[in-house]
């Protein structure tokens, strides 16, 4: 799975940038170089999907691509991709569903975060619920062990319907991949009496590079992410594992601020005049974050009618001119309604449904 | 029983959940707390961190513990946590800015506090638990302190100072193994001299020590193999590189399919590591290819064999390594594989350890004509420029402030001075280099030795032995042939993953759909 997308990176890169465009794109390096090519070069999916990947392993990876011969490098020392590694890519793209599931550019952040989460959690209440207290953690961020505390006090008392009502959600969740996609991700798990695989032994054991196991791993957090934002009634207990940490939202400055205002439940008029903007500025700001914001509080704005009808005529007539659907809709529906749908439905899951451009 | 030692031992059934004290921890507890100083050898696995814990408990103020390890303070404090002690921490320099700053700014929140040497010469540090009542310094590993100890630490010749700072608290000296010569440093060097020793024999008589040469590593690898398919037991095979404990972990997976292979060195991530030792706590992993880094810390109770594919740099390692063996108490074997030539390998680690000659003349040629600089400005550039490894500069270094090139942090500018520590450097340098080359010759007659392994491996360290309880060694009689180990079996299906996620949340029943 590695391969293939240093494949497609280099593919869409197309000769313009050096390795080291790639390697910033997948550990998500914040220089405005690398968030514009993830931007302009149809790479946003990979954005910092691989933080932790080291430089050394990156160049090692590399360099056996070249020996496959499914890159070569030029003079202008840029690589390019080979007739024989766009067969390979091909083939794939085409076979390889988790590979459509990233969705580096809004996840990125979030994801490791999510991931931490759900192991300590289901560490602790797997032996918790067989009556031992007494286990060492495989999670030891500090925040993560804040997190947790908090949601146990929350919640006490409850931890049995809580863990039964995640084991449902999960198996859901799971059922929706490839059954080995789902296996690399339960065999890192941790319960009582069982400790997970490392990534390392997980690669082994299937058969594949750590490498692989790093982006499979990532790919089914992002999808089951994905998933829980855009069905949040079927999801309720893993909803509360995403991290609602709006600093970490891939946002303008201008639209963090606005949903600063918005978390102290501050209406949009007044914040176009607190902060002397346009009304529509703030709309558009509104939409930047929905776009991004798994907990986008939809409600607020969209009636459940609402968003099914607009659903509905966008599936039916096979557009996303909004004009054109905006006709077909009932008077009362602006065009606000029908980018905010929009960008809630059409978010990053799914490649081919992009975000129509306004 | 006098109405003390009832309180401690109610205090730790209640904490620990022990039901009665390991030889010595009850004279040594009792010691502390009637406030005398004491210097406590006990043998590894015996508990000796039981000797601070407890008492830390009891006594009002913080407990300071000194340790040399990162990954075994990590360790310990991980695993109090895992007890419930919520008011125990570790600060060293692994942690980040911010988390330091918490933590230090925070000290009066904990009762317990595990620390580096280097912290402690840390100002800030030093400025904020100085104001606190600290009624318990703990030294642990302390046989860092002597030169002739393994594994010599010059930070920790800076702890008489950190004692009288914090105003002489009661001093707890801990180790495993300790000579006569070193227990004497220990006293010597922090300075109290009404220091109680109490001092455990560290032979065990549940284990029995067995030495096979061979002709080269391949033989050794048929030997594990033949061994470990006779007695699938809990093993740890020692290795002195990576390379080669990977190596042979992966050669062992492929030969034999019914044991779980693993291995574990220094130079994987801090959560593969964890994963990897609590695997093999657990009896998921039968097997743990691993370098010295493993261990410490890691208190497995039936770990049935210690095989050693290469030799430790001296009989303390030894002691220490083969240790981790039937903690339990259950018949278990230490084997150490050797084959000529062998011997290389250690030396070549131990030159590694020193500066070269060469370094050193670089390093103080360095200094000369950097007058009035603050050694730390330049500590970098010094380090890169002589390609010196951390245990390399720190040795010259603490060189360089003991004859005062460096005092305060800032660099003499008088040239005889500097001459001067240059000679006393490398002249010490060679004493350190020779000092550890005799002691791993001392291991090397023992692997060469024609007598009981048991006399011979532990008569430097105390006066006679306890009486073995299995099989004494290869001398006396023992071959695998006829050794009845204690075997776990734990069954290993591999399942799908939906059986897999309903037995992590106890879903049990029949499976309703398969996938
Ligand atoms: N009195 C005791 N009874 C039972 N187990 C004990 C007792 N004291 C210590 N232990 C256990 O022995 C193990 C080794 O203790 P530790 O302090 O790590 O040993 P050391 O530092 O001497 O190698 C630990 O798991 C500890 O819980
Ligand atoms: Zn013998």
């Amino acid at each position: 799975m590695f391969h293939t997308i240093l494949l497609d990176s280099f593919q869409k890169i197309q000769m313009e940038r050096s390795d080291s465009a790639i390697f910033h794109l997948l550990t998500g390096k914040k220089s405005s170089q690398t968030v514009q090519d993830a931007n302009t070069l149809n790479l946003k999916n990979y954005f910092g999907i691989y933080k932790t990947l080291k430089r050394k392993d990156f160049d090692k990876e590399i360099l056996y691509l070249m020996k496959l011969g499914f890159i070569k490098s030029n003079p202008h020392n840029t690589t390019f991709i080979t007739n024989k590694g766009i067969t390979f890519l091909q083939h794939h793209m085409e076979n390889n569903k988790g590979l459509h599931w990233l969705s580096g550019y809004h996840l990125h952040q979030m994801a490791p975060v999510f991931w931490s989460r759900i192991q300590l959690f289901i560490q602790t209440a797997s032996n918790v619920t067989r009556g031992n207290n007494r286990f060492v953690p495989i999670v030891d961020q500090e925040l993560t062990i804040q997190w947790m505390k908090q949601f146990f006090v929350q919640y006490k008392g409850q931890l049995d319907v809580i863990f039964n009502d995640m084991y449902e959600e999960l198996c859901n969740l799971l059922s929706k991949q490839p059954s080995q996609q789902a296996s690399i991700f339960v065999s890192q798990l941790t319960g009582f009496n069982k400790i997970g695989l490392s990534k390392f032994q997980t690669a082994d054991r299937f058969q594949m590079t750590k490498h692989d196991v790093e982006m499979y791993t990532q790919s089914t957090l992002h999808f089951m992410m994905n998933q829980i934002y855009e069905k949040k009634g079927q999801y309720k207990r893993l909803l509360d594992f995403i991290p609602n940490d709006f600093h970490k939202l891939p946002l303008t400055e201008s639209a963090k601020q606005t949903l600063r205002f918005l978390n102290s439940g501050i209406p949009l008029n007044t914040i176009a005049k607190k902060r002397r903007l346009k009304l529509n500025t703030v709309l558009d700001h509104v939409i930047e974050i929905a776009f991004v914001d798994p907990r986008f509080p939809i409600r607020k704005y969209v009636s459940e009618e609402v968003e099914q009808q607009i659903l509905e005529v966008t599936e039916k007539l096979d557009t996303k001119r909004l004009k054109t659907i905006k006709e077909h809709l009932p008077e009362h529906v602006d065009y606000f309604a029908i980018r905010l749908v929009h960008a809630i439905h059409f978010r990053s899951s799914n490649p081919t449904k992009e975000l129509p451009t306004i | 029983m006098s109405l003390l030692t009832q309180e401690v031992e109610e205090l730790m059934e209640k904490h620990f959940g022990f039901s009665g004290f390991r030889e010595g921890q009850k004279e040594i507890i009792s010691d502390v707390l009637s406030d005398h100083d004491v210097l406590g050898i006990l043998p590894t696995g015996t508990g000796k961190s039981l000797c601070y814990q407890l008492p830390s408990l009891y006594l009002e103020g913080i407990t300071i513990v000194v340790s040399p390890l990162i990954s075994l303070m990590v360790d310990q404090v991980k695993q109090l946590k895992a007890k419930g002690f919520k008011r125990v921490t570790a600060i060293n320099s692994m942690l980040d800015f911010r988390q330091k700053k918490h933590r230090i700014n925070n000290l009066h929140h904990y009762k317990l506090i595990y620390c580096s040497p280097e912290m402690l010469q840390n100002e800030h540090f030093m400025t904020q638990i100085t104001s606190l009542h600290i009624s318990l310094f703990v030294v642990d590993e302390a046989h860092c302190i002597s030169q002739w100890g393994h594994e010599f630490r010059t930070d920790y010749l800076k702890l008489n100072d950190v004692i009288k700072k914090l105003k002489y608290p009661r001093v707890l000296a801990l180790s495993a193994t300790a000579t006569p010569q070193v227990q004497d440093d220990i006293v010597k060097y922090l300075e109290r001299p009404e220091m109680k020793k109490r001092v455990y024999a560290m032979d065990r008589e549940n284990l029995t020590f067995t030495v096979e040469h061979v002709e080269n590593w391949q033989e050794k690898m048929e030997r594990i193999e033949h061994i470990l398919r006779m007695h699938p037991v809990s093993t740890m095979i020692y290795f002195s590189s990576r390379e080669w404990c990977e190596k042979v972990c992966f050669m062992l997976k492929e030969k034999i399919t019914n044991l779980k292979v693993a291995f574990y060195h220094g130079g994987m991530e801090p959560d593969d590591r964890l994963l990897i030792q609590q695997q093999f706590m657990n009896d998921q992993l039968d097997v743990i290819c691993c370098t010295s880094a493993f261990g410490m810390g890691v208190d497995k109770p039936n770990v049935r064999l210690v095989i050693h594919f290469h030799l430790p740099t001296q009989k303390e390692s030894y002691i220490q390594e083969v240790g981790r063996a039937g903690r339990d108490g259950d018949s278990s074997v230490g084997l150490v594989l050797y084959s000529k030539g062998d011997e290389q390998i250690p030396i070549h680690l131990m030159e590694l350890e020193l500066p070269t000659e060469n370094q050193i003349k670089h390093v103080y040629e360095y200094v000369n004509p950097l007058q009035l600089n603050s050694i730390e400005e330049k500590q970098e550039e010094i380090i890169s420029q002589c390609e010196l490894s951390e245990s390399q500069w720190k040795f010259i270094l603490f060189q360089m402030e003991k004859f005062h090139v460096v005092q305060d942090g800032i660099i003499s500018k008088d040239k005889e001075k500097i001459e001067n520590a240059y000679r006393h450097t490398v002249t010490y340098k060679q004493e350190r280099f020779s000092h550890k080359v005799q002691k791993f010759y001392e291991l090397l007659e023992w692997v060469h030795g024609d007598e009981c392994r048991r006399k011979t491996i532990y008569q430097s360290f105390q006066k006679g032995f306890k009486a073995p309880t299995e099989n004494c060694c290869d001398f006396c009689g023992f071959t695998f042939n006829e050794w009845e180990p204690l075997i776990v079996t734990r069954e290993r299906k591999v399942h799908s993953w939906m059986e897999e996620l309903k037995e992590i949340f106890h879903q049990e029943g029949p499976d309703e759909k398969t996938i």
